[in-house]
């Protein structure tokens, strides 16, 4: 084949400019770390990536709503326990009550059985982060009023979820009535039944309007009465109340540390999950550096070495040996 | 003996016009689209000398010859159009990728996700403004970006459409260049001699169209030289057939007698291509197809999340929403935006699935959010799924045909250059040969002069020294 200088310059540029376009390639990998920079350069894993970051993003969000979650819990959860204390405090009293102390005795207990009703009225209206623990929807309003009648109606299904997964959600709140619990016709509790702010008993009418007794204030207002009257049977009666009630709230306690402890596994598995994306995320896109360091290595080294051969192929002409 | 000067003569005159054609080959070692030259040469009719035989009278050129190979012209030109054709496709595709953003933090996924994000985190406390407040503002920013994009699409066929009217003056006035060397080849090859620099400006001419459109050449034995695109004339010798682009008749390009030019390849089709493929009936996915997706992701995803969001409640609202989105039918992805209830008052943003729209009711929005994950969100022909299922073949689909682009464009260069090679190989001017034949001309030149002076000598000596006997 006939080859003329123009070929050898023509080739050298073309292979010159190759080298170069692969250089530029490796410098902007070692330099972005990543290695594709529009989808063409790997369809596969441009695609890949866009699920993966999605599903960073999703897992990152379910992570945070576990966190808030396991808050607001938390501050149930010793909002729960602060009752539970009231109630044990409130049942030692009414055992020496009971017992049958002096009316001097059964005077101090009375005011501080109605200091640890105020007490509960207080946590029950309880709030995290200026929101009502135990209202439903209705986080915007106090719980109880000042004598412990219902202030909001609370529906069964006024239980907010947030997500923690894509088809994994988890019951946030509690509502207040399955603690405090409302009086039913015949005077026993109901921790099931809607409060609708009626009368015990009455079919609710529309709107509702709030005013319904919680059944705890209620037992503390009888146990006043019958500290009052020093009527036994009641506080023998009361006494009963409070250890139902008790049970009650320990069950409510149970409930949700369950709750919260089966969204600690989810925190955790979401955690770890968040670390694979990671992983996968990385393993996808980006680059190892010292491979594209080496890679750089020799495709320098292959540009250099263009350069110096070009430069002594082109350089000479038969015109540098003519006289 | 004058006999032996005129032979030494014409050994001087051949020797000159060969350095001389070297000087041109030289001078012209860079001009693109130059072949070598070669004089050609031959020995003058002998004298018959009776007894003696056939006495040499001397050389002569009687051509100048241009090296080259028509049939790798020929390949050239075929190979060129498909070249320009891929290129052109790559360079607009790229840009497409670029503009969608991905993997970027400005990327349709990022704003998307950082959409949910909001809702998601909305959820937690609907009731709080300061919650409710990075919903819009990501919102915004996700319909920006899809309006951003449709603009930007709008700007590219715009650019395009503008560079298919460029790219066809340019065809015009090639052929009307092609047709005037026509002309004045055909008039100065009327001896039979070929007018080699000419010919070389002709063929470079056509080398240039060839990158825009498939051309075929042919040349008849009288010397007519015909361009044609697909079986028609665009130079039929020294006439030529225009072409025109008319943007309201979807962008096709016709002849100046209003039929329709079908292009094979070349720039022109890729153009025509990506301003006109909607990626229908086997067409190019070019501008208006990913127009199209945009518009259709756009209408697909307000319609949807506006007929759930709809079904919920504003903040302490006792009527049901409005939509969350707007968009204009027209064009849609263009006018994609939030709608002004929205806009004006974050409270009308649907969080509560019950009437009243109490404080921590957030019913709509888990439906809103659970919403992202239906597989039926999308239901159209093309694409399926969620919008992710959605963005995801978009995307693929793009780069795939980005990639298919890029490589068919590597290969078509590739392919190019090596017949470009061997053009070369053939027509280049090679320095060394040159030097060389420099040197044989010269020694030649030097040769035939010492024969001069030699007969010179011959006839000083016979006539000033022979006979001095009548002195």
């Amino acid at each position: 084949m006939r080859i003329t200088n123009n070929m050898l310059i023509n080739n050298m540029t073309y292979n010159l400019n190759s080298t170069l376009q692969r250089l530029e390639k490796l410098q902007y990998e070692s330099s972005v770390g990543k290695k594709f920079r529009v989808p063409s350069d790997d369809p596969i894993g441009a695609s890949k990536s866009l699920k993966f970051n999605t599903d960073i993003s999703k897992v990152d969000q379910y992570l945070r709503n576990a966190k808030d979650a396991s808050s607001w819990m938390k501050e149930t959860e010793s909002a729960l326990k602060e009752i539970n204390a009231v109630l044990h405090r409130a049942n030692e009293l009414t055992v020496q009550a009971a017992n049958g102390t002096n009316s001097q005795d059964l005077d101090k207990i009375k005011d501080e059985i109605k200091e640890l009703k105020g007490h509960i009225i207080q946590v029950a209206n309880s709030t995290y982060a200026g929101r009502s623990l135990f209202t439903g929807f209705k986080t915007d309003k106090p719980l109880l009023d000042k004598d412990g009648n219902y202030n909001v109606d609370l529906n069964s299904n006024e239980i907010f979820v947030y997500n923690v997964g894509v088809a994994e959600a988890v019951s946030v709140n509690i509502l207040g009535n399955k603690v405090l619990g409302s009086v039913d016709a015949s005077g026993n509790p109901d921790y099931v039944s809607d409060v609708s702010g009626q009368t015990p008993g009455a079919t609710p009418t529309d709107p509702p309007t709030p005013g319904e007794k919680a059944y705890l204030i209620q037992i503390f207002d009888d146990l006043e009465i019958a500290l009052d009257t020093v009527d036994q049977d009641k506080i023998q009666q009361a006494l009963g109340n409070i250890k139902d009630s008790m049970n009650q709230v320990l069950s409510v306690t149970s409930e949700i540390g369950a709750r919260s402890n089966r969204l600690e596994l989810t925190e955790n598995k979401l955690e770890d999950q968040l670390i694979t994306l990671k992983e996968l995320l990385s393993f996808n896109e980006d680059v190892s550096l010292p491979e594209a360091f080496m890679k750089l290595t020799i495709e320098e080294n292959v540009y250099r070495a263009s350069l110096g051969i070009g430069g002594r192929i082109i350089q000479p002409s038969l015109m540098d040996f003519l006289r | 003996m004058i006999f032996g000067f005129n032979s030494a003569v014409r050994g001087l005159l051949a020797s000159q016009r060969a350095l001389y054609t070297t000087n041109h080959n030289i001078d012209n070692a860079n001009t693109r689209g130059y072949s070598r030259q070669q004089i050609e040469q031959r020995a003058t009719s002998p004298f018959k000398l009776p007894g003696v035989g056939f006495l040499g009278s001397g050389t002569e050129v009687y051509n100048v010859e241009r090296i080259r190979d028509s049939f790798v012209d020929l390949k050239y030109w075929n190979e060129t159009a498909p070249k320009g054709e891929w290129e052109l496709k790559r360079n607009t595709l790229n840009e497409i990728e670029k503009l969608m953003g991905e993997p970027s933090n400005n990327s349709f996924r990022k704003y998307m996700d950082d959409f949910y994000k909001s809702l998601d985190e909305m959820s937690k406390n609907p009731s709080d403004i300061a919650f409710r407040e990075p919903v819009r503002e990501n919102a915004i920013a996700f319909s920006k970006h899809i309006q951003e994009t449709a603009k930007r699409l709008q700007d590219m066929q715009k650019e395009t459409e503008y560079t298919i009217e460029m790219k066809i003056k340019h065809v015009n006035s090639l052929s009307s260049q092609i047709a005037g060397l026509n002309r004045q080849i055909y008039s100065q090859e009327l001896d039979g001699r070929q007018a080699n620099d000419l010919r070389d400006r002709r063929e470079l001419l056509v080398d240039e169209l060839s990158n825009i459109v498939n051309v075929k050449v042919n040349e008849s034995s009288e010397g007519k030289y015909d361009v044609s695109i697909n079986g028609i004339s665009i130079v039929d010798h020294l006439y030529t057939n225009k072409i025109y682009f008319d943007k309201e008749k979807e962008g096709e390009i016709f002849w100046e007698n209003g039929s329709p030019v079908n292009l094979r390849s070349g720039e022109l089709k890729g153009l025509q291509e990506m301003y006109i493929g909607d990626g229908q009936n086997n067409s190019y996915r070019g501008i208006p197809y990913y127009m199209e997706q945009l518009n259709e992701f756009a209408k697909g995803f307000a319609d949807k999340f506006n007929e759930l969001h709809k079904e919920g409640y504003g903040l302490g609202s006792s009527n049901k929403a409005g939509d969350f989105f707007t968009y204009d039918i027209n064009s849609i992805s263009a006018t994609f935006t939030l709608d002004k209830s929205i806009i004006d008052d974050i409270k009308n943003i649907a969080a509560a699935v019950k009437e009243g729209g109490l404080s921590e009711d957030n019913g709509n929005l888990m439906a809103l959010i659970k919403q992202r994950e239906s597989k039926t969100f999308f239901e159209g022909s093309v694409s399926q799924g969620t919008p992710d299922d959605f963005i995801k073949s978009m995307l693929s689909s793009m780069a795939v045909d980005s990639l298919q682009a890029k490589r068919l464009y590597e290969t078509q260069e590739l392919i190019q250059k090596n017949i470009e090679t061997k053009r070369n190989s053939i027509s280049g001017v090679s320095l060394d040969e040159e030097m060389a034949n420099m040197v044989r001309f010269q020694h030649v030149y030097v040769a035939s002069s010492k024969m001069i002076t030699t007969m010179d000598t011959i006839i000083d000596i016979t006539v000033n020294r022979l006979g001095l006997v009548g002195r």
